[in-house]
């Protein structure tokens, strides 16, 4: 099972990998046909590592990068179907990121849930930053691809405001299950504190986005939002010596 | 520049190794945050310049839309537990289900009229505003007045709760009496046993004990499992073996999958005596008159478990908990909306 995880994970990155190549040769039909076969593979990827952890698989930081490319590609679809933006390969190029990630995580294939994390919040609260950290990326690549190709920037304020709404929800479904759970919907806990500073920083983008006086600060502004997903997403739960209620998501 | 303000705070108390979260509780955010809310209201007020009566009725709406779907859950979940115990539980099923059918009728209804008044992009941002606002009054309030406590109760179904005590000496009365009847720990797996050796006062290897029906097996050596006891001071059951060098046999626990509280309340309704018993778990806490208990953990030493929980005054927790959904549900709308309206 652990060999399929692993073959699994690979056949997905190589398909999104391939999804990206076929745009580079301007191939955009092979693109998105290697893409929806990359979400299958990332399907029977989830299933997999539903199967080892007897639970949803979101129980370490493998698993939630696993799960990646199985919310992009349906994101993809929206973008071009519903905003008439064609940004497979960015997507694909986002999932293969998080993907090589997958590779480089030990393989936790049990996973017992605390009692916390039994929870109806869990599951939607999880997949929501999931979507939107996805997005987020598919954002800054966007905007560091602008710097080349001007027309790149309003399509990542488009991404962000097809991400913010999850990341919105990722936020404060947090402090709704935070009030069932530890009895207090705010804790000022470092990942709540991190995770509302990359909310404002979202927030400032969608202020200053609207104000052509403003039109210097888009780039920044997203680059930092980018900077501070990291940080709440990967500094604050892989640094062993922070103290945080979230401690067991490391 | 009031956001850039808050971002530089919270940065400020957010570094990873140098976190200072006393900067978060201090007058500097305080002050922000009440800038924070007079903006967002007044940023609402004027995002909704000529549909001000359309966004209020809009918002009153969609309050009442949520409460729907949220009765729609609540009682839904209930007929289905009462279903599933069955026999006279039925007509409380029966009950439940009508209460979450109501929930239904109020989310289509209150639903349809949010949808034909909230009808431009602009209002929804503005709604996004106000449940900011909203959210930040909540907070202020539960900043100010919330009173929460930390207590540890043994589920003796004697011991009985009456009031609260702070750590200044200040006491409330709760107005009821809870008692905690019984603990149950649920584990993923079973109970391990390890033998721990100490020669001159120094820990020696531990090895791994084998259990076989009602002994306990090591090499040659076995011992029976109800010879392990607990005593005052020592976490888990426990057997001191004699002999030189010195070793004891101890029993750990397997790992938490959940624990649950028997809980009972013996409070009044209108003069008359009334007594509630619930099931306290992690993520579903306990609710009487106007304090919450959440279940936090548990102590259990000798034979005797005591239980921690917190309870709770929080005179803002609904107005903020109303702002987080307005927020959720605003600002999908509002930029998930066709973007060639959004402008």
């Amino acid at each position: 099972m652990i060999t399929l995880v692993y073959t699994l994970t690979l056949f997905t990155l190589l398909l999104c990998l391939g999804s990206v190549f076929a745009a580079v040769l301007k191939r955009p039909a092979d693109c998105r046909r290697a893409f929806d076969a990359a979400w299958v593979g990332a399907l029977l990827l989830f299933v997999a590592d539903w199967v080892l952890a007897q639970a949803p698989p979101f129980g370490n930081m493998r698993h939630v990068l696993a799960f990646f490319p199985l919310v992009m590609v349906p994101a993809a679809y929206y973008l071009r179907r519903f905003r008439g933006l064609e940004l497979t390969a960015w997507l694909a190029g986002a999932s293969a990121i998080a993907l090589i990630g997958a590779l480089c995580m030990p393989l936790q294939a049990g996973w017992r849930q605390m009692p916390a994390l039994q929870s109806p919040w869990f599951v939607p609260h999880v997949t929501a930053y999931v979507i939107s950290y996805g997005l987020m990326t598919v954002a800054a690549m966007l905007t560091l691809a602008s710097f080349r190709r001007e027309s790149l920037l309003d399509a990542a304020g488009d991404v962000v405001r097809l991400s913010l709404p999850f990341m919105t929800f990722g936020l404060w479904s947090g402090a709704l299950w935070a009030d069932a759970a530890w009895g207090g919907y705010w804790a000022w806990d470092i990942k709540e504190a991190w995770s509302l500073l990359t909310w404002c920083i979202y927030l400032i983008y969608l202020h200053v986005e609207r104000y052509p006086a403003f039109a210097g600060w888009r780039r920044p502004l997203l680059l930092l939002g980018f900077a501070a997903v990291v940080v709440t997403f990967l500094v604050v739960n892989l640094l062993p010596r922070i103290e945080s209620m979230h401690s067991y998501a490391q | 520049m009031a956001l850039g303000a808050a971002c530089v705070l919270l940065l400020a108390g957010a570094f990873p190794l140098l976190g200072a979260p006393e900067v978060y509780r201090g007058g500097a955010m305080m002050l922000l945050g009440a800038l924070v809310v007079l903006l967002c209201l007044w940023g609402g007020w004027r995002l909704a310049t000529g549909k001000r009566g359309q966004l209020i009725c809009g918002l009153i709406f969609l309050f009442f839309t949520v409460t729907g779907l949220s009765m729609l859950f609540q009682y839904g979940a209930k007929a289905v537990e009462y279903a599933g115990i069955g026999g006279p539980m039925w007509a409380g099923a029966v009950g439940m289900g009508c209460v979450a059918l109501t929930g239904v009728v109020f989310m289509a209804v209150f639903g349809f009229l949010c949808y034909r008044v909230m009808n431009a992009p602009v209002l929804w941002l503005a709604g996004v505003h106000w449940a900011v606002a909203l959210l930040g009054i909540g907070a202020f309030a539960d900043a100010a007045y919330e009173v929460r406590v930390p207590v540890t109760l043994p589920a003796d179904a004697r011991t009985e709760l009456t009031e609260l005590v702070l750590d200044d000496g200040r006491r409330f009365d709760l107005g009821f009496r809870l008692r905690i009847d019984d603990f149950r720990v649920q584990h993923y797996d079973d109970a391990t046993y390890t033998l721990y050796s100490f020669e001159k006062g120094r820990p020696g290897p531990a090895q791994q004990v084998e259990r076989r029906g009602d002994m306990l097996h090591l090499g040659s050596e076995s011992w029976p499992v109800s010879s392990l006891t607990s005593a005052p001071g020592m976490p888990h059951p426990f057997l001191m073996l004699p002999g030189n060098p010195a070793r004891v046999l101890v029993q750990k626990p397997g790992t938490v999958k959940d624990y649950c509280a028997q809980v009972v309340a013996f409070t009044d309704h209108r003069g008359r005596p009334e007594t509630h018993k619930a099931e306290l778990r992690v993520n579903s806490p306990f609710a009487c008159k106007d304090w919450r208990f959440s279940l936090s953990s548990y102590r259990q030493e000798a034979g005797r478990t005591e239980v921690l929980l917190q309870a709770r005054r929080a005179p803002g927790r609904f107005a903020a908990l109303t702002g987080m959904l307005g927020i959720i549900i605003c600002t999908a709308v509002w930029c998930w909306w066709r973007k060639e309206e959004q402008a």
